[in-house]
């Protein structure tokens, strides 16, 4: 009787375990965060997180993209207070729209924030460009309004490209 | 178990601790001079590099200062131009990141380049890295490009460095050879040194375990004057110490031997004599009777003797008491009357009054009668004893001197070991034991005191015992 017990108390643990492995997996995702070093080969750098099975992998991203890293050498390229309204997937572009903060963005700042959101975004299957819009407008001021993950070195390419 | 014991003893070595403490020693030694050396040049490599392609960044953005808008067209014209360019690469970037000029093999125009240098330069901020990477320092400096107090833009050049990176290369090389010269030839001079340090202590300590196995007479050679060597020498004089210890102690049972078995000796032949004659008389029994009591007197004599110089090795409590000398000297003349008159040998004193001695009163009385009997016994025929005593600063002087035959030169040294007599049939007829001088000797020693013999002037011998005199309090 004891041996039964004893069986069906070391299975139930495993199933345990099981379940709590399987509540843990989920897709994992490179979401860009901005390091602050100078001489890191790029400044928009990878962090690797893992989205909850159930989410909306767009909505899982962006909101760890506004949600901030988690390693205390990075930082949010997006600026604070700056809110999700709403995004659409359309042939391939995704097009995501901030809040008007976001607007306030310019030069380098306004690249290395869409850029983050572009390298994070450009991993989803069926995502081919970002267009971002602030409070539903495009900032008119960028050179171009679809943008592609191609469009910023890697650290391949600086490596073979550099001296 | 003697494979453990000596596994045990390399492992405890004294050689193998110190060839462990060296061995740290030049490890972090050898470190230090394969890193900071190396770490320093390629220091001042960067900073070479640093400044020639912040010079050529600062001269890039200089020739950029005159166009109004960058584009492809302004840049090559401001840029083509400059002769003291040397960068593999140069890339110029408008305010967004976005590639405008670039030299490279595979052209990045039209694209973003957001890496750290560029980027920092369009917060405007000059920025420089470094790396040196497979043989060659790849090196990036950037400026930002400004126009009106606002940037406009970002200079970033590129540079590749293989002749420093060889020459470093060198340098560590050479550094790893260098080490690797300097830790054998140090660690063959340890060797050497250990070896010769570990071997005279190895020496010292056969000679130790030789001496344990009873050796007494193995002595240390060791040259030097270090510390090792005076070891050796107090551990030599130590051995002959043990050696004298040792030789007195074998002539002792020797001695002691001999001397019980004479009268035990006697004592059998005179029995066997008794139990084997039958026609013996009764005289003559009695005569023998007589006889084998007097061997058995000795044999108690020799044992009261003997336990009294062993109650003086074992060190006893010494009284410390004021003990009046000539009173004691008085009594002792007094006693031996009778004997010094059957020798017809006057017995005369000198005593200096007040001799008051820091000793045990028995034991002054002891020293007396054995001088005294001894001056009585060994002298002549109408011979004459004279008992002196002198009061110094500090010590009580004691005299017993005599007219005897005096003690041959050779024989002084040795008068006051066990057992040792001059006259070794006269001292057994007189019924000494051989160990009355003993006894005055360690008594005397046993007190602080001294004992010397000398010739007597016009014959004889004069023994002169020192003893310390008793202070009163406050005396200084």
């Amino acid at each position: 009787m004891k041996r039964i017990i004893l069986l069906s108390l070391a299975l139930l643990a495993l199933v345990s375990a099981g379940c709590v492995q399987a509540s843990r997996e989920g897709p994992v995702y490179q979401v860009y965060f901005l390091s602050e070093e100078v001489d890191r080969d790029l400044a928009l750098v990878p962090e690797e997180r893992t989205l909850p099975p159930e989410t909306e992998p767009v909505e899982g991203l962006l909101a760890l993209l506004l949600e901030g890293p988690e390693s205390e050498e990075l930082t949010r390229a997006i600026p604070n207070g700056v809110t999700l309204r709403e995004w659409t997937l359309t042939d391939g572009v995704l097009t995501v729209d901030f809040s008007a903060r976001y607007a306030a963005l310019s030069g380098v700042a306004l690249t290395l924030a869409d850029y983050s959101v572009v390298n994070t975004l450009c991993q989803l299957d069926g995502v081919e460009a970002v267009e971002i819009t602030a409070d539903g407008d495009y900032l008119t001021y960028r050179d171009h309004q679809r943008m592609t993950a191609e469009e910023t070195w890697t650290v391949e390419e600086m490596e073979e490209e550099g001296a | 178990m003697d494979t453990a014991v000596t596994r045990s003893s390399v492992l405890h070595s004294m050689q193998l601790r110190l060839a462990m403490g060296y061995v740290v020693v030049i490890a972090v030694l050898l470190v230090l001079l394969n890193t900071y050396p190396l770490l320093m040049t390629q220091n001042l490599m960067f900073r070479s590099q640093q400044t020639a392609l912040e010079n050529q960044a600062a001269l890039v953005v200089n020739s950029l200062t005159t166009a109004d808008e960058l584009t492809a067209e302004t840049l090559e014209q401001a840029i083509a131009p400059l002769d003291e360019l040397d960068a593999d690469r140069i890339l110029v970037t408008d305010e967004a990141g976005l590639i405008l000029y670039d030299t490279g093999e595979v052209s990045g125009v039209g694209r973003y380049a957001l890496n750290g240098e560029v980027v920092s330069a369009l917060r405007g901020n000059d920025a420089f890295s470094s790396r040196y990477v497979q043989g060659a320092f790849h090196s990036r400096a950037s400026a930002p490009v400004m126009n009106r107090g606002a940037v406009v833009g970002a200079v970033c050049l590129w540079q590749r460095d293989d002749g420093q990176g060889v020459l470093l290369g060198e340098i560590q090389h050479n550094l790893r050879l260098v080490s690797l010269v300097v830790g054998l030839v140090v660690l063959g001079i340890f060797a050497i040194f250990t070896n010769r340090l570990t071997g005279r202590v190895s020496t010292l300590l056969g000679g130790i375990r030789t001496v344990r196995a009873g050796e007494y007479t193995h002595r240390v050679s060791m040259t030097g004057h270090d510390e090792l060597a005076q070891l050796a020498d107090e551990f030599n004089q130590l051995t002959g110490r043990l050696q004298a210890t040792e030789e007195e102690r074998r002539r002792f049972v020797s001695d002691a031997s001999h001397e019980l078995k004479t009268p035990l000796a006697s004592i059998r032949l005179m029995t066997d004599t008794i139990l084997q004659d039958e026609s013996i008389d009764r005289e003559t029994t009695r005569e023998f009777v007589t006889d084998i009591g007097e061997a058995a007197d000795r044999l108690i004599h020799i044992s009261q003797e003997l336990l009294a110089l062993n109650r003086l090795e074992e060190g006893r409590e010494v009284p410390a008491e004021r003990v009046d000398v000539n009173r004691r000297a008085e009594q002792t003349c007094r006693m031996l009357a009778p004997l010094a008159a059957e020798a017809g040998v006057t017995v005369d004193t000198d005593l200096e009054p007040d001799c008051f001695a820091r000793c045990d009163p028995e034991d002054v009385s002891q020293i007396f009668r054995n001088l005294l009997e001894n001056a009585i016994k060994y002298n002549l025929p109408g011979g004459k004893v004279t008992v002196t005593t002198r009061r110094a600063e500090e010590e009580i002087l004691l005299e017993v001197a005599d007219t005897g035959l005096g003690i041959p030169e050779e024989d002084r040294e040795r008068i006051f070991q066990r057992f040792y007599r001059v006259d070794k049939a006269r001292s057994r007829a007189a019924g000494g034991t051989g160990l009355g001088l003993s006894i005055v000797q360690d008594t005397v020693r046993l007190h602080g005191g001294t004992v010397d013999v000398a010739p007597r002037e016009g014959g004889g011998t004069v023994f002169t015992v020192t003893l310390p005199a008793w202070q009163e309090e406050g005396e200084a």
